[in-house]
């Protein structure tokens, strides 16, 4: 039916408040709302940028990437995801290469990592952004194993981190992350700051 | 004999008065240019003040004889009513008399809303000369039209048929308020017909997704729910009048409704609470109509929704929109400020004496509805406590209390119950429900 379309267009295009004061009850009788949560698919593909801002001597962007697979409303595994990183010398490496000497080149960088986690999704829920717009979102936290590649070695390391994704629709949300890599060897940190989104099929 | 009958003569010949002369008024100097009332009407259309745009046609309309003054009001008054204001036809179209003979869609409005008004009055014939103006089978408004003459003749079955086709059809979005008019009959005429499942498909599927939200459809929508018996879901739909936008949507009938849930689920508390919220709105209201006091001291009752002060609502309504409108007078440019201040001076006055013609009228009723409705709701508490006293029911096994569950974490769905407190939220408007106990013991029959 035509209206059925026309109804869903102006649901979404006509402004009003997302959000207002009422009671909290009607007659003593307590209100529920009875919601079926935006709930993605099972299977999310995720793509992004991100920097690794930590290393002294090169700033790290990365592109990025994973696949993830939704066991529940709360337990997930990110199969795989991994980024891969370009590096950009800070003044600090150029300063050591005029005043020591020092040959960029032999100063190790990132080059990718790559990890399998499981997630952990504590929190749902919705904001309203400016009265006007509502928007579901989702936290989650996620711990394993991985490898970190740089341009001396390979290595293994632990992967914990913390995401929020804010829906568009089922199949879309836009995602924000703080990665940390922690290298079994030795203890260093390659964290990263992640932005991207993500499909749910 | 004669003598009699020359004085009955008299005596009646006295009582005819010689006749009067024609009404006739200046009118002041700031509004004797048409040109003026024209530009002024533009400039109100222009920036989106329909009431006033609306008023400025209308004192048009009676003041010039001049065709082209009196199309520019014409025109602006079609155009107000396609936006959705419900002044009464019947009185600006029946005198119509110009014949604007374009291609536009004002011409066939003209016509149509012409033939309109000649209907109501009887003038079949005059009507029919009208309609035959216009190209009957492909104008939607005319099916439409059709539709609510057959509804008031109470053949539901015939009019949800010349209903079908527009509402299969596909509207351009700026024709979103006369869709929705159209569905919005066609669930009522559904809930004529007792089809409530289908007609609670229709506010559900349409109108209650549609903005800006119309009150009354979550009222209608909750009629349907009570009589399918999804009575948590029926009150639930009225929590949505008791947002703070719903406020002008002043009717007691959420009262009604609520009285009658609270009966099937034999619920005293919840009666007397109903009883309490009812007293703590209208109750001084109340205990005044009670104690005599002048009703037109009453502002309740100039904004309570009775179906029968309909034309007194509209005038209050125009009145005030126009008060707010003019607060902007400012914007009007300076070679019309002076007959803009010239306009909203005059029709303040102009409302007001019109409003008074109603007023007296529907504040009886008014009063006369609260009043009743009050002793309504304090019998039917009486009477659901009197049942509570009933051995089958005092034996009777009790319900559990019911709580809200903080999530269903099912693998596919993941359902939440947000318990309200004191929000709304746009997106949960058609999914609240009551969690209600019923005192009767295994519940209301479903």
């Amino acid at each position: 039916m035509g209206m059925g379309l026309l109804g869903l267009f102006l649901f979404f295009v006509t402004p009003s408040l997302a959000n207002e004061e009422a009671p909290k009850n009607l007659d003593g009788v307590t209100v529920e709302a009875v919601e079926t949560y935006r709930n993605p698919k099972s299977l999310e593909l995720a793509a992004g940028a991100g920097i690794f801002p930590l290393d002294p001597y090169y700033m790290g962007f990365g592109l990025n990437g994973g696949l993830t697979y939704y066991l529940s409303t709360s337990f997930a595994w990110e199969i795989i995801g991994g980024s891969y990183a370009f590096s950009v010398q800070k003044d600090l490496t150029a300063q050591l290469a005029k005043d020591y000497g020092v040959n960029p080149d032999v100063i190790e960088k990132l080059e990718y990592t790559v990890s399998s986690n499981l997630v952990l999704i504590p929190s749902y829920g919705k904001s309203v952004i400016f009265r006007s717009f509502l928007q579901s979102f989702r936290t989650a936290f996620f711990a394993g194993g991985g490898l970190v590649k740089t341009s001396v070695s390979s290595f293994p390391a632990v992967s914990i981190g913390f995401r929020s994704d804010s829906y568009l629709t089922e199949a879309f949300s836009w995602r924000w992350e703080v990665r940390d890599y922690i290298a079994v060897k030795d203890g260093k940190n390659y964290l990263s700051i992640n932005v991207g989104t993500t499909v749910s099929f | 004999m004669k003598k009699l009958i020359l004085i009955l003569f008299l005596i009646s010949a006295s009582g005819f008065a010689a006749p009067k002369k024609k009404w006739s008024g200046t009118i002041p100097k700031e509004g004797q240019d048409p040109k003026q009332w024209k530009e002024l009407i533009g400039h109100f259309m222009e920036k989106g003040k329909f009431h006033s745009a609306l008023a400025a046609s209308l004192r048009v309309q009676t003041l010039f004889d001049e065709v082209s003054s009196k199309e520019t009001a014409y025109r602006a008054i079609a155009q107000v009513i396609e936006k959705g204001y419900t002044y009464p036809l019947a009185q600006v179209f029946e005198r119509a008399d110009i014949e604007p003979a374009d291609d536009s869609p004002f011409v066939t409005n003209y016509f149509f809303y012409k033939g309109k008004a000649n209907a109501r009055k009887g003038l079949d014939r005059w009507a029919s000369a009208h309609f035959g103006r216009i190209e009957k089978d492909t104008f939607p408004k005319y099916r439409f039209y059709q539709a609510l003459t057959l509804y008031e003749k109470g053949k539901l079955d015939e009019a949800i048929e010349q209903l079908k086709p527009l509402l299969d059809k596909d509207f351009p979005v700026e024709e979103q308020l006369f869709i929705t008019k159209v569905a919005r009959t066609y669930a009522r005429l559904l809930f004529e017909k007792a089809e409530y499942a289908k007609s609670l498909g229709v506010y559900d599927s349409f109108l209650l997704k549609t903005n800006p939200m119309v009150p009354s459809d979550w009222l209608e929508a909750a009629w349907n729910l009570y009589y399918l018996r999804r009575y948590e879901e029926a009150l639930g739909y009225l929590f949505n009048l008791e947002a703070a936008s719903s406020d002008t949507f002043n009717t007691l009938e959420r009262y009604v409704l609520r009285a009658l849930v609270y009966r099937e689920y034999c619920s005293a508390p919840r009666m007397q609470a109903l009883l309490e919220v009812f007293e703590s709105k209208y109750g001084e209201t109340v205990v005044a109509i009670k104690n005599g006091l002048p009703l037109a001291q009453m502002a309740q009752l100039k904004t309570l929704k009775v179906t029968e002060n309909e034309v007194y609502l509209q005038a209050t309504n125009l009145k005030r929109e126009l008060a707010r409108e003019a607060q902007a007078v400012g914007e009007v440019p300076d070679e019309l400020s002076d007959i803009a201040e010239h306009f909203y001076s005059t029709e303040a006055k102009e409302s007001t004496a019109h409003i008074s013609l109603y007023e007296d009228e529907a504040l009886e009723r008014a009063a006369s509805q609260l009043v009743t409705l009050h002793e309504n709701i304090k019998f039917l508490k009486f009477d659901v406590e009197r049942e509570a006293y009933k051995p089958e029911v005092i034996f009777r096994k009790k319900a559990a209390a019911v709580k809200p569950k903080l999530q269903d974490d099912g693998e596919a769905n993941f359902v939440l119950h947000w318990e309200q407190d004191g929000e709304f939220w746009r997106d949960e408007r058609l999914k609240y429900r009551a969690l209600i106990v019923s005192e009767c013991g295994e519940g209301p029959a479903k």
